[in-house]
């Protein structure tokens, strides 16, 4: 049997649904450009028929309590592991790029041209083995041999010195991340035990761990009670329910490793076992890139050193006497032209032993010819040594671009994946406002209607 | 696909970011005029334009060092060539043309010695020619007639391991001693003033000896001369293309890259103006 107040009550639940769904609508318009975002949508159904004496009553519509969230769980593994990729790329082609500009040697101002330039002196000198102002051009371009290697072995120390503070303070932000997402683990089960949907602490969520991941490679899956757990470098935990790891950094050899701290302080070194994200871009320039650069730099500036020593000290100086070490020092980072020949370069040997000064010129010769000898790695001569160096850091930049440039575009496909299931359309929400607005506009007439009845009965009552 | 407004947004800025950056580094190279600005561009090609420009710098150094010595040469044969007459006059006396001069002639020889000792004393660039390597010692001296240098020789680095060398040793040019060109003059001048026409005439041989040794060392030195011009005219065809190579390695070809920003350009203008048209309208604009 019909009810004149059953009426009433369907106009009631149709009028608050509507609104409610309205407020979702209104939600998704003002969250179009928050990033990770997942539009959200009221679920309703109709509301459970109730039977009285044989006959069939309607309850009119009633709304999930959960929300619903569109949202690709599986989309999201798969941008997390893209976005690993994509910081390691980014901080390694930082950091290549800023070493790329150290051995800028387009405009001809670098190593390659300090070499010629030393080598051309000693065939200056050949030509007037006893000439002051040879020798002092000799000296000068010495110097200026020795100080360009120690400015670069200093470059690339330096950089070295800026990524440890890098990797330091991306600890830092990893540890406070992990924090975000153990409070929002407790938010979004208190919401959920109470059959709610959290979606904007899903969201938000959800966009820490992106962010997360982009620092380093994580592990991250959501238990039964809806916690999120994160794992670290071999499965060391970040975060677990609501406690949390800390990450640090721990000086190793001059250099800063990182350290997951348990509980109890005690500390496991965990640098090898990361394997992306932007720690791992920095931590593999550093330590592989960088590393490799210094030995090259310093086996380039050795054998010089020991190669025009070892000629040098066979010569005769201006005074008849054994030539000087040349050069000083243990590596790029100290070759120095010996003090007493920058104090006087009458101590520069210019002739061979056996040949008469100051006329000879054997050991100026010899050590000019030293740069066609070819004593480095692979039968090279110190140049072409040099040049495929820079080739090679040139080639590791252009791979690092080349590596970032394809894992941004792979990043964006995906995001507009994400998009495309997630994100809001502002066409959809305004045809749903429409739609919504005009149920809420006959509900109320609903009301209207049910009220007229009402009044009809009380008018014929009276 | 359902597309949504983040999702265009995002994609305009992606494009546009995109095709900034491409004409950033096109119009790079429009500037610069070279199409390698750094290793990473062409690295292989990076390597190269190096190696040219040591082979180019190497290339000017050994032109230098051909010019010096090429100078060095042309001194010493213009001294040779004044000892060769100076031994020309001493041999015209030593015919013994005015038996009843020959005091005069002998006083002659002696300034013909004083010019020849002046010759084997001669400084190229304030260093002894003739005294080997030891050039800050005076060769002879007008005491002992014998040579103080040693048996050095002038060393230049005329190409890529490629040395050469004129010879610098007094007695290899002006004859042993004992039997140098002072000594001959020494007896020439003797024999005049002792009026023994054997002795005077027995100089002629020593001196014919004399001149074709100078002779000899001359057409060394031209030989070595010789030998530095063609590697001087090598050297600037060698620089030639050298040259041609690294503008070929590392000139971007411009015309190209104006065409190539243009293209860019267009892309960029029809981005943004098809950018506009979309992201402008949605169903608002038509709910009213």
């Amino acid at each position: 049997m019909p009810n004149l107040y059953g009426l009433l009550n369907i106009g009631q639940s149709a009028l608050l649904t509507h609104q409610k769904a309205l407020d979702v609508t209104g939600n998704n318009i003002a969250n179009v450009n928050t990033p990770g975002y997942s539009r959200q949508r009221l679920v309703i159904k109709q509301g459970d028929t109730v039977r009285v004496n044989n006959l069939n009553m309607s309850t009119g519509v009633s709304a999930d309590p959960g929300i619903q969230r569109y949202y690709d769980q599986f989309l999201e593994d798969q941008l997390i592991n893209e976005n690993e990729t994509l910081g390691r790329w980014e901080s390694q082609k930082e950091a290549l790029e800023k070493i790329e500009l150290m051995f800028e040697d387009a405009e001809g101002y670098g190593l390659s041209t300090a070499m010629n330039d030393y080598w051309n002196a000693w065939q200056d000198l050949s030509n007037n083995p006893s000439g002051v102002a040879e020798r002092t051009t000799l000296l000068s371009a010495s110097q200026h041999l020795a100080s360009t290697f120690n400015q670069l072995h200093s470059n690339i120390t330096n950089l070295q010195g800026d990524i440890d503070a890098h990797v330091t303070n991306l600890t830092k932000e990893i540890n406070e991340m992990a924090d975000k997402v153990a409070v929002l683990n407790q938010k979004i089960v208190e919401v959920e035990v109470g059959g709610h949907n959290a979606n904007d602490y899903r969201d938000e969520r959800d966009q820490l761990v992106f962010e997360l991941s982009k620092k380093l490679d994580i592990n991250s899956y959501e238990d039964g009670d809806g916690y999120l757990n994160i794992d670290v470098g071999n499965g060391k935990p970040l975060v677990q329910g609501t406690s949390t790891w800390n990450l640090i950094t721990q000086d190793n050899g001059g250099v800063q490793d990182v350290h997951w701290q348990n509980k109890d302080a005690t500390t496991v070194n965990i640098t090898t076992s990361i394997s992306g994200g932007e720690l791992k871009g920095w931590i593999e320039a550093r330590d592989s890139f960088l590393d490799s650069y210094l030995t090259q730099l310093d086996d380039l500036a050795n054998t010089i050193r020991g190669d025009v020593n070892g000629v040098h000290t066979a010569g005769l100086d201006l005074n008849s006497n054994a030539g000087l070490d040349f050069f000083t020092g243990t590596g790029a980072v100290d070759l120095a032209v010996s003090t007493f020949i920058a104090a006087d370069t009458d101590l520069i040997a210019a002739a061979a032993a056996g040949e008469g000064v100051p006329g000879g010129n054997g050991t100026a010769i010899a050590i000019a010819n030293l740069q066609n000898s070819a004593p480095m790695a692979g039968g090279s001569t110190y140049n072409e040594y040099f040049n495929s160096f820079v080739g090679k850091i040139g080639s590791d930049v252009q791979s690092a671009n080349f590596n970032h440039d394809h894992q941004t575009t792979m990043v964006q496909s995906m995001e507009e994946h994400r998009q495309e299931v997630s994100g809001v359309s502002l066409d959809e929400e305004m045809i749903n406002l429409v739609k919504f607005q005009h149920g809420y506009n006959a509900a109320a007439k609903l009301i209207t209607t049910a009220n007229e009845m009402i009044d009809s009965l009380m008018a014929m009552a009276g | 696909m359902r597309v949504t407004n983040k999702l265009m947004a995002d994609k305009v800025n992606y494009q546009l970011a995109r095709q900034t950056e491409l004409m950033t580094r096109t119009q790079e190279k429009i500037i610069t005029g070279k199409r390698i600005n750094r290793a990473s561009d062409d690295p292989s090609g990076m390597s190269s334009v190096l190696s040219y420009r040591s082979t180019l710098s190497g290339l000017e150094q050994f032109t230098e060092n051909i010019t010096k010595g090429k100078l060095h040469i042309d001194s010493v044969d213009s001294v040779l060539q004044t000892t060769t007459d100076l031994l020309r006059e001493a041999k015209a006396i030593a015919f013994d043309p005015a038996p009843d001069r020959r005091a005069e002639l002998a006083a002659e020889v002696g300034v013909i010695r004083q010019q020849l000792l002046d010759m084997a004393n001669y400084k190229i660039d304030g260093k002894y020619a003739f005294s080997g390597d030891t050039t800050n010692t005076t060769p002879y001296n007008s005491t002992t007639w014998t040579y103080n240098g040693d048996g050095g020789t002038k060393d230049m680095i005329v190409g890529k391991n490629m040395n050469t060398s004129v010879t610098a040793d007094g007695r290899q040019i002006f004859g042993p001693d004992g039997d140098n060109m002072f000594d001959i003059l020494n007896d020439l001048e003797s024999g005049l003033a002792l009026d023994d026409p054997v002795a005077i005439k027995s100089q002629i041989s020593r001196i014919d000896a004399a001149v074709d040794r100078i002779t000899s060392v001359r057409a060394k030195n031209a030989g070595v001369n010789k030998r530095l011009d063609a590697a001087e005219n090598h050297y600037a065809y060698y620089k030639n293309s050298v040259e041609g190579m690294l503008s070929k390695t590392e000139d971007a070809d411009v015309a190209q890259a104006i065409i190539n920003f243009k293209v860019q350009q267009t892309t960029y203008e029809s981005t943004l103006a098809t950018s506009s048209m979309i992201l402008q309208k949605s169903l608002i604009d038509f709910l009213r």
